[in-house]
């Protein structure tokens, strides 16, 4: 009141009462009489209180937009069409940009510059569809593809009004992993698709060609379901695994594969009839099934005339992985005498050695030895894995 | 091994003189099939070429001989039977494709006239069905 005094101006205050938490404006002035002469002060109160919670409210809730414009993983911006002229191409400027927007377009500091300056040479109907956003006022949600960044993005884009100008903003996602994760799904249906139909193919000639040997229907179900169980216990073995540059890789190892094809030989208590030794090797895609179905082959026959078809004889598998190639050796021991090659060549040595010629690109050699069957599988390592 | 039973005699005798020792190229890389159809067309009295399980094998074989039709498998173990169907189209040789799961983009529309047959496909009515376009053919000396 002093300072009112003495300077003659006018003092504004803010004051608080405490216990009422009431805010007033106290404003001092000095009191001038009619005759001109300064005789006091005088005080006024405004309550504010009602003013200040609304400010503050604003306060807040812009500082709330403001985090959330900062941090949503969305990008976020605000775009203005350009004035043009009739048949000139459209096109917008960017009035405002959200962190996120770098993060999801690749795009930077875009704000003050127009879409066809930051990205020159992207499609039309980028254009096309926010001329429609912005003449219609109808929101649209799309998918395009960001051609010059390589990336796929989903947007949302809707028009309103700011400063009596209308404008358009865009939200939008980069949603490029989501794609190629789809497009991984669709490429692992379509394979799983394949396999089924290759599946069915593959039993057709199953049955025809065990037709052709069998005496009986009792032989040829026999014949059959040996032949499908050699190849579904080729498919139990290989597990699918991931990898990122090919969707699907199956693999297993070769004394794995050969054991789990042998195991209805390999008697509890008879552990030595069958003898596997050799290198861990692994083998995968169509080599595991035409390596059960050469192992299957070998030991029906081996339990028709061979090894398996007497108590005490066995089977030793063997083989080395050296300079490329796979050299396995299936020696028959302990079975009834050989007498020399068969007259003519069964259908399943000729099944086995088509399947190591045709799958494999190897050889299958039979030596037919007067103390058991001894058979050589050779074929490039590289063919045993897809 | 496995003897041979009565049923392939029977086989021969039925059909013996249908191809008459035309020489059949198979290309066909999955095993089971591969021998039926071989079986199946010297029981239609015809000689195999092949079978072949990729498109080189099959290009090298045909490189030695000549041959009067073929049945191939449109995807081989190296890549789809094109370059085969092509060569043959290019001599007139009669062929027929069989397959698991389709023609590849574009063949369908190249050779209009193709025979495709969807797997699984009986052995010995493929070797007729090629007999019979063999049969059509005008006799080359």
């Amino acid at each position: 009141m002093k300072t009112v005094l003495r300077k003659l101006t006018i003092v504004e205050r803010q004051v608080t009462l405490n216990d009422a938490g009431t805010t007033f404006t106290l404003r001092i002035r000095p009191y001038r009489t009619v005759d001109n002469v300064i005789d006091g002060v005088v005080l006024t109160f405004v309550d504010i209180t009602e003013r200040n919670a609304g400010q503050a409210a604003i306060l807040a809730s812009e500082a709330r937009f403001r985090m959330l414009f900062e941090y949503i993983d969305e990008g976020f911006c605000v775009i203005e069409k350009l004035k043009t002229a009739p048949r000139e191409p459209s096109d917008f400027r960017y009035l405002v940009a959200n962190p996120g927007f770098e993060r999801q377009s690749g795009l930077r500091d875009v704000v003050g510059k127009t879409i066809r300056e930051v990205v020159p040479g992207e499609s039309e109907e980028w254009f096309d569809i926010y001329d429609t956003v912005a003449a219609t006022g109808e929101p649209i949600r799309f998918e395009r593809d960001l051609v010059t960044r390589e990336r796929t993005l989903e947007l949302f884009a809707f028009r309103f009004e700011e400063e009596g100008v209308s404008r358009s903003a865009v939200i939008f996602l980069n949603i490029s992993q989501r794609k190629r994760h789809e497009e991984q799904q669709d490429l692992l249906l379509r394979e799983k698709d394949h396999r089924v139909k290759n599946l069915f193919s593959i039993v057709g000639g199953v049955v025809s060609l065990s037709a052709r040997s069998a005496a009986t229907p009792a032989e040829m179900a026999t014949t059959i379901q040996g032949r499908l169980g050699a190849l579904a216990g080729a498919h139990r073995l290989i597990r699918p695994r991931h990898h990122v540059s090919q969707p699907v890789q199956r693999e297993t190892v070769l004394d794995e594969l050969i054991r789990a094809i042998l195991s209805p030989y390999i008697e509890p208590g008879a552990a030595e009839r069958v003898v596997i030794s050799g290198p861990a090797t692994p083998v995968g895609g169509d080599a595991v099934t035409s390596l059960a179905l050469v192992m299957h082959e070998l030991a029906t026959n081996a339990a028709k005339y061979g090894a398996f078809s007497t108590s005490g004889g066995g089977v030793h598998i063997s083989w080395t992985a050296k300079k490329g190639r796979l050299a396995l050796t299936w020696r028959e021991s302990g079975g009834p005498i050989v007498s020399g090659p068969p007259e003519r060549e069964g259908f399943g040595s000729q099944l086995a050695r088509r399947s190591v010629a045709g799958q494999l690109d190897g050889r299958l050699a039979f030596e037919w030895k007067a103390s058991g069957l001894i058979v050589r599988l050779s074929a490039p390592t590289e063919r045993l894995t897809p | 091994m496995i003897g041979s039973s009565g049923s392939d005699r029977v086989f021969s005798e039925r059909e013996n003189s249908v191809l008459n020792h035309a020489c059949v190229l198979v290309a066909e890389d999955e095993p089971f099939i591969a021998l039926d159809l071989a079986l199946a067309i010297e029981d239609a009295g015809g000689q195999v070429l092949g079978p072949a399980a990729s498109v080189k094998e099959a290009l090298a074989l045909l490189e030695t001989a000549d041959v009067a039709g073929a049945i191939l498998d449109v995807t081989l173990a190296d890549k789809d039977a094109t370059p085969i169907a092509e060569l043959l189209i290019a001599h007139g040789i009669p062929l027929i494709l069989q397959t698991g799961v389709g023609l590849p983009p574009g063949m369908a529309a190249r050779f209009p006239g193709l025979i495709v047959r969807i797997k699984p496909c009986d052995s010995a009515r493929l070797v007729d069905e090629l007999a019979a376009l063999i049969g059509d053919q005008p006799k080359t000396v």
